[in-house]
């Protein structure tokens, strides 16, 4: 098939995100699963703003990715020591994460309008030095936070993977359990949501 | 290729570059030709690509850490004693989700009515009589009822008269 149907899952994050989740040693997964609890944090530093960010975007509030973010340590923790280091370490943890605030997200109610204004105004969210870039970055979580909360859990689990882990179709159906064209559908339904919205705005700004 | 075609082509596997070779070809070709279905490809990278392209990463607060140390710690210390391990294997069964517990009454309950249907009939059941027989003549037995003993014995007489004996 031609175009880049990338096995890297290639990140949005930041440089520093990258670089980080690449360097996960198998000599401190090893000593992690054998309870070190100090090998153990070291891993949580390196990826919790990746799971926390992952699971930000499928759950859209800021407590309930932390609960997430939680419940994804734990179950990695209990699971360390199986782990058979068939797959990427990345892999494992992104597929963990992301059915885990799945299953979160269907289980809560939508976002209310006060969590959204809370979130909106609590600039600690995202790590950006400059004040200047931590504002616009600001601006950014916002929008984007408006666009995945038209979408239901599904559909943002699988906009997420593709958008902004970069995971392609066959990728997003094994780490979601669905089949090839339920990730068709999904993404699809997304984007006529998301364009549906851009209209919107575009006529309410009188372009 | 038809613009309805091509536009969910456009919105799902051009768009993430799934297509093959020839038909992204094809896909390619008709936008080149058809400026309506050029807007749309603009619309959706606008709305549904662009967007997720500047998005960083976020951390969580201290307090998050403080938790999943403080859950390890707990499930240590529960591991190390019998009860909590105990618990640890009837919590998972509680919190199993309803479809599941109501598969389980069901079942349950059919085994139930099933087992309850072929009971005895046991008093009708040679076995069990012979068994409850035995069982009356070795109490007799027991408590020395001479009479009962007697009338045994006697049919025994009368059987060994009848052989010859």
């Amino acid at each position: 098939m031609q175009g880049t149907k990338s096995q890297s899952f290639r990140s949005k994050v930041s440089e520093l995100g990258v670089k980080t989740m690449q360097e996960i040693e198998k000599e401190l997964i090893t000593k992690a699963g054998q309870g070190d609890m100090r090998a153990f944090r070291e891993i949580y530093q390196r990826v919790s703003g990746y799971v926390y960010t992952l699971a930000y975007r499928v759950v859209n509030t800021k407590h309930d990715a932390e609960e997430v973010t939680q419940d994804v340590f734990l179950k990695i923790h209990r699971s360390l020591n199986s782990f058979k280091f068939e797959a990427s370490f990345k892999t494992w943890l992104y597929r963990i994460a992301v059915n885990t605030a799945l299953n979160h997200a269907k289980k809560r109610s939508r976002v209310t309008r006060r969590e959204v204004e809370e979130t909106f105004e609590d600039p600690a969210t995202v790590t950006q030095p400059d004040a200047g870039k931590r504002l616009e970055a600001g601006e950014t979580e916002s929008q984007l936070k408006i666009l995945l909360d038209q979408l239901n859990p599904d559909q943002r689990a699988c906009i997420v993977l593709r958008e902004i882990e970069g995971v392609d179709y066959q990728g997003i159906a094994s780490s979601l359990g669905i089949n090839i064209n339920t990730v068709r559908s999904r993404l699809k339904r997304a984007r006529e949501t998301l364009m549906v919205l851009g209209r919107k705005e575009v006529a309410s700004h009188g372009m | 290729m038809e613009c309805k075609k091509v536009r969910d082509r456009l919105i799902t596997d051009y768009v993430d570059k799934e297509l093959g070779t020839e038909e992204n070809t094809e896909v390619g070709r008709h936008l080149a030709a058809c400026s309506g279905c050029r807007e749309f490809s603009e619309a959706v990278q606008r709305s549904a690509v662009i967007p997720f392209k500047e998005a960083g990463e976020m951390q969580p607060d201290g307090v998050v850490w403080q938790r999943i140390q403080e859950k390890i710690e707990t499930e240590r210390a529960r591991s190390g004693n019998w009860f909590g391990r105990l618990a640890d294997a009837w919590v998972p069964l509680l919190r199993m989700p309803p479809p599941v517990f109501r598969v389980a009454f069901v079942t349950a309950l059919i085994l139930v009515v099933v087992v309850l249907a072929k009971w005895p009939s046991s008093y009708a059941d040679p076995a069990y009589g012979y068994i409850s027989e035995q069982m009356t003549f070795m109490g007799e037995l027991r408590s020395g009822n001479a009479d009962l003993m007697n009338g045994d014995l006697k049919d025994y007489d009368q059987m060994f008269e009848a052989i010859g004996g």
